[in-house]
């Protein structure tokens, strides 16, 4: 499945190994050998318009690449994968339900507030309270006393299982144990905030109180940009290295990629698919290409009878020719699937997936052996993000290596589709994507696919499942819980839970006389102050 | 298009609100237009229109065009939706099998664009005539009666000459579950109907008060005969230069939807629907844009051009 | 004049709240088929209901009407009546950014490039116009009428996707590799998109392409008025007094023959500002289309309500000084 990038990945691989030793002898305090290239200059990428810069109050990459640059929490995604830790001093348990936080001290906000625990504490309270109403609400809820704070009139105002021992620690207790808590609290949600800026969300969202090694030159200028300067007071040992990052706002890749070309952005991490042939060819010495997390997916109503039948289920994913599809409809810039988790990600394994290759004559074997295929194939997407060109190369697939007639329901906008899908309505396979939130193999699993969990939208239950992932979550480390997330991996091929179609990847183009070496780590894709910048630039 | 289809209909609300002023072409005639075709405006017309080229040659254009939506298999004899990526027949450049190349998902060009045609002017055509009726109905009542009819009726007209053609266009679309030829027309219809509606109210308002008109009021005829024997005819010629641009714009309007991601969805095929799946890929297959966008550009303008040539024929101070 | 300016602004009134109206209906009747909007914001992650609700209810869309389909709201309709016009309140998007916040921040430069198309249409659209009624069935006169519906039949998309790839980026880039090539030109004028460093210059490309869709109109409007009123008595006149042909053709017949042109700009106005989302997207232009384009897919009602009302009322005052201008290029026009 990787045939088509093998010189690609391998200068990736050489590239993100050049960036861990840049980024490991940065977080070793400055000793050892110099980073390839040199701090100071001024940085101009690409951004689409986000949707807040309050941390609890988004989650969408927009948000996050500036949230990223301009806050710091307790611990930081590093490109390796897995975390860092960044204002965490230690974040130890022994069971996995209460975790022992201490911080380090010195770090504060903008505004000159410390970054203690109390401002950790204040944030999270914030952001799991129901009535405030943040997007990143759900992702607390692992901590003992979320649900009272969602009751409606809530119950509680505060996070009953977090507990402040001094200034400088605090303990967490989780409703039920989970290994991968260091690496969940790397997520932007669980970041401190500072009282003037709860005092005053609306300002702060427009000119945020941050703790980051950058922090906004001016207000920000919706539509237009977000401008970045270097804190001169954050005392982190993570280096950044641009002395100033302007963010500029596009309302399309399309548009960015002519403003690329016209040397008014010195990065720009999204390609129209359509373009990247081009831009392979044009800018053959700025292009960085890696594999990135989203994994694009069909999911299988389970309620509906018709795919009762694991064979059907399989036939489907056999008689689809990925990278065909990826070829014609997407530019190239996915890699077919083979498996439930994505590459970069620890644990994840290139065959999960048993049928996932491309096998005409087995897929209509398959479909034989089950009975056939009665009537006709609806294949359902969201509306509005360039869904239906490639829907429709796979149902002219499906037509053709199993002889299923399709038609194609693309006209749902998003919250339509959503509500669609939850209630059980929709009528065939439909697309949906998935992004990892932290950097453990179980931000794949445990939403997705077990029983009544919130993205389960294939409405799939077994038990057996249900409970590997759950000894996963309790194991004592995270070397013996990615074993057992990696079984709980081979019951959804064996049931075939999903037809996973592909892994994105991520092709970035730079200008070589302004940046020497990009940054990209699993969660948060472009780091772009730790992007080095090339000598003289 | 929306720049398009707005500006044409506002460019037409121009020569509606001209009309208050000046008097209607259809006055010169004076008498019973139609009755003596020969003598009259309409024959004048036609015996000044087939000498002209800027008429004739884009009256061919559409009819090759209408052929093709209605006779497509006599164009030629492949599927336009039997594509498959599998085996590198996507984005095939145009050959002696595929005369048009083939789409990014391996379908036949020359098929899609011959079928393309027929959703295309169907719902240029549905929207066209939907925008007659119902603008011309609206307009002759508020020009005929007056009064009340008429300021309730204008206030109407105003509301949605007022909304944005494409902005309200895409409103309506998002709220119609359905996406097909007929939903895309009604759009049109909804936000169009205005500007036939302005021009026809004017036409009719200026009749009128014309001394033949008069003299048959007087003669005792009824409200019937006068607004359909007298006052219609007098209206009706500038209503049909306007539904002639109309037809044009409307095709280029499709295109504009689609591409906006609220018109057709495949797999339906139109030439929006081309000009949108390969829009990004003109910088290497120029042939995927170009092609559907010549069908378009060729209706368009005839349509344009042979409205233009009937405005000049029916408007008997131009020549 | 005064009584009449009065009453056309009092007939504002119905028009405005008719105008609302019929968006808060589609937009409610939206919400009532396909769902609460809001759910979207979370994306494939399900939030908690409480979140889910307390954010509905605070974006203004917790009102049960808009889960019964057909109901018109009128409840609803009325609070937004009272929010916009008794606290000046226009709601949010879903961001929780004002409305009021998103049009100051937006309309300049819509504005800017409304200016810039209308400009372009004025002054070319005329100068051809008038070349091509003084050529009367030339060959000037045929080249006007085609290279002008061209422009018309090649959707907007197409013309600009051309434009700016290939004058903007590559003619840009000769130009940005010539030394001493002043910046306003190279990254002004020539900017691939629109530049916050440049928030006039590089509107003029934008601007062009907008306006070329309504350039045949100006310049057939222009032609087709010029022709009616060189034959006209007053100008025969003039020439039999023995006038300079120029000076008939600048001073007396253009002045009249331009009524016309003005009736159509003042409609053009609030066409170009509403349907400019495709211009506007092609060249990243942060304006208001492209706020009302987004909203119209997210479910942000109250940012379309707001935007589009806006628009309309716009349009009626264009149409409004149109008519005022009537009387000053016209003297044949007085309103009572």
């Amino acid at each position: 499945m990787r045939a088509r990038f093998p010189v690609k990945l391998a200068a990736a691989a050489a590239a993100t190994a050049l960036l861990a030793t840049a980024s490991a002898c940065a977080s070793d305090g400055g000793g050892g050998e110099e980073p390839e290239g040199t701090t100071g200059g001024t940085l101009r990428v690409f951004l689409s318009e986000p949707d807040s810069l309050m941390p609890s109050g988004a989650n969408d990459s927009e948000s996050n690449q500036v949230i990223t640059e301009i806050y710091r929490g307790l611990t930081k995604n590093v490109i390796e994968g897995g975390v860092e830790n960044i204002i965490a001093e230690s974040i130890e348990s022994e069971d996995n339900i209460t975790w022992n936080i201490q911080l380090k001290e010195g770090f504060t906000f903008t505004n000159g507030e410390p970054v203690d625990a109390d401002s950790f504490i204040r944030a999270w309270n914030y952001a799991a309270y129901g009535p405030n109403a943040q997007d990143g609400a759900g992702f607390f809820e692992r901590i003992v006393g979320f649900g009272e704070m969602q009751a409606d009139p809530p119950e509680a105002e505060e996070l009953s299982g977090v507990t402040k021992v001094d200034d400088y620690s605090f303990t967490v207790e989780l409703s039920a144990p989970f290994v991968g808590f260091p690496q969940t609290v790397a997520y932007q949600s669980f970041l401190p905030l500072a009282e003037a800026c709860l005092a005053d969300v609306d300002a702060c969202n427009e000119m945020p109180i941050s703790n980051g090694p950058y922090m906004l030159a001016s207000a920000w200028e919706h539509d237009v940009q977000v401008a970045l300067v270097k804190n001169p007071d954050y005392i982190g040992e993570d280096t950044v290295f641009a002395d100033e990052i302007i963010m500029r706002i596009f309302e399309s890749s399309d548009a960015a990629y002519a403003a690329f070309q016209g040397d008014e952005l010195d990065v720009i991490d999204q390609i129209p698919a359509e373009r990247l042939a081009e831009a392979e060819a044009q800018f053959a010495d700025g292009l960085f290409q890696t594999a990135n997390n989203s994994l694009t997916y069909l999911g299988i109503p389970f309620y509906d009878e018709r795919f009762e039948d694991v064979r059907i289920r399989q036939a489907f994913s056999l008689a689809i020719d990925r990278q065909a599809i990826i070829d014609a409809a997407l530019g190239g810039t996915q890699r077919a699937a083979s498996g439930w988790v994505s590459p970069l990600f620890e644990g994840q394994r290139d065959a999960a997936c048993t049928t996932c290759e491309y096998d005409p004559e087995r897929a209509a074997a398959l479909l034989e052996e089950a009975g056939g295929w009665e009537g006709e194939l609806t294949l359902t997407a969201n509306a509005g993000a360039d869904h239906e060109t490639w829907m429709q190369a796979l149902g002219d697939q499906l037509n053709q290596n199993l002889g299923i007639e399709y038609t194609l329901d693309v006209g749902q906008q998003f919250a339509e589709y959503l509500a669609t899908l939850e209630n059980q309505d929709a009528v065939g396979p439909f697309r949906l994507g998935w992004g990892p939130d932290y950097a453990l193999m179980e931000t794949y699993l445990t939403h997705l696919y077990a029983t009544d969990q919130s993205s389960n939208y294939g409405f799939y239950s077994n038990p057996q499942f249900d409970d590997l992932v759950a000894q996963g979550d309790s194991a004592p480390t995270e070397q013996e819980a990615i074993a057992l997330y990696q079984q709980a991996e081979d019951i959804l091929n064996e049931d075939m839970v999903t037809i996973p179609l592909w892994w994105g990847t991520q092709s970035v183009l730079y200008n070589p006389d302004v940046v020497a070496e990009l940054n990209f780590n699993p969660i948060d894709y472009e780091d772009y102050g730790l992007t080095t910048m090339a000598a003289g630039g | 298009m929306t720049d398009v289809v707005s500006s044409g209909a506002a460019r037409t609300s121009a020569a509606g609100t001209s009309l208050d002023h000046t008097p209607p072409s259809g006055e010169v005639t004076g008498g019973e237009p139609g009755q003596q075709p020969e003598a009259g405006l309409w024959g004048d017309a036609r015996r000044q229109l087939i000498r002209k080229p800027m008429f004739v040659i884009p009256t061919i254009f559409v009819l090759i065009m209408t052929s093709l939506a209605v006779v497509p298999f006599l164009w030629t004899s492949k599927d336009p939706l039997a594509c498959t990526v599998s085996g590198g027949l996507s984005r095939n450049p145009p050959s002696a099998e595929h005369w048009f190349g083939t789409s990014i998902l391996g379908c036949d060009y020359y098929a899609q664009a011959i079928y393309g045609a027929r959703n295309s002017l169907l719902i240029a055509l549905v929207g066209a005539i939907g925008v007659v009726l119902i603008g011309g109905v609206i307009g002759m009542l508020a020009g005929f009666f007056g009064g009340w009819t008429d300021a309730i009726l204008s206030r109407v007209t105003d509301i949605f000459l007022g909304l944005p053609f494409l902005l309200g266009a895409i409103v309506f679309l998002t709220v119609l579950k359905t996406r097909n030829p007929w939903t895309i027309a009604a759009a049109l219809i909804i936000l169009g109907w205005t500007v036939i509606a302005r021009i026809m109210r004017g036409s009719v308002i200026a009749a009128k008060h014309l001394d033949y008109v008069q003299a048959a009021k007087a003669l005792g005829a009824s409200r019937s005969r006068l607004m359909f024997r007298h006052i219609l005819p007098n209206a009706v010629a500038p209503v049909v230069v306007y539904a002639t641009i109309l037809l044009g714009l409307f095709v280029s309007a499709e295109a504009t939807l689609t591409f906006l991601g609220v018109g057709l969805q495949p797999p339906s095929v139109s030439w929006g629907i081309m000009i949108t799946q390969h829009d990004g890929y003109y910088h290497e297959d120029p042939f995927l844009l170009l092609i559907p966008v010549g069908f378009v550009v060729g209706t368009v303008l005839s349509f344009i051009l042979i409205g233009d040539a009937l405005r000049d024929a029916l408007d008997p101070r131009l020549r | 004049m005064g009584r009449y300016v009065i009453r056309r602004l009092l007939q504002f009134v119905p028009t405005v709240l008719g105008a609302m109206f019929v968006l808060h209906y589609l937009t409610s009747v939206a919400i009532q088929f396909t769902g609460n909007p809001v759910r979207a914001i979370f994306g494939d992650r399900t939030p908690p209901q409480s979140v889910l609700e307390n954010l509905t209810r605070r974006l203004g869309l917790g009102d049960p009407c808009l889960e019964q389909p057909f109901n018109p709201c009128f409840s609803l309709f009325g609070k937004r009546l009272d929010a916009i016009f008794l606290h000046l309140d226009f709601g949010t998007d879903f961001n929780e950014r004002a409305v009021t916040d998103i049009v100051a921040g937006a309309l300049p430069h819509t504005a800017r490039l409304t200016l810039i198309a209308i400009l372009f249409e004025l002054v070319v659209g005329i100068i051809v116009g008038v070349l091509a009624g003084l050529r009367n069935g030339g060959f000037w006169d045929y080249l006007v009428k085609v290279s002008t519906v061209l422009l018309i039949a090649v959707p907007v998309l197409v013309l600009g996707l051309l434009v700016r790839d290939f004058v903007n980026v590559k003619f840009g880039n000769v130009l940005r590799g010539v030394d001493g090539m002043p910046e306003l030109i190279s990254r002004g004028f020539f900017a691939p998109t629109w530049s916050s460093n440049h928030p006039w210059a590089s509107l003029l490309m934008p601007g062009l392409v907008l306006g070329a869709l309504s350039l045949a109109t100006v310049a057939r409007l222009t032609r087709a008025s010029l022709l009616e009123n060189v034959r006209a008595d007053y100008v025969r006149t003039a020439r039999a007094k023995g006038l300079a042909s120029n000076r008939v053709v600048g001073v007396h017949t253009l002045r009249n023959s331009l009524i016309p042109v003005v009736t159509f700009l003042g409609t053009d106005l609030g066409a170009l500002m509403g349907g400019a989302v495709v211009t506007e997207g092609i060249f990243s232009v942060p304006g208001i289309g492209r706020q009302v384009f987004a909203a119209i897919f997210t479910g942000e009602t109250t940012v379309v309500i707001g935007i589009v009302t806006m628009l309309v009322l716009v349009y009626l005052i264009a149409s409004l000084a149109v008519d005022m201008l009537y009387a000053v290029l016209d003297p044949r026009i007085r309103y009572d």
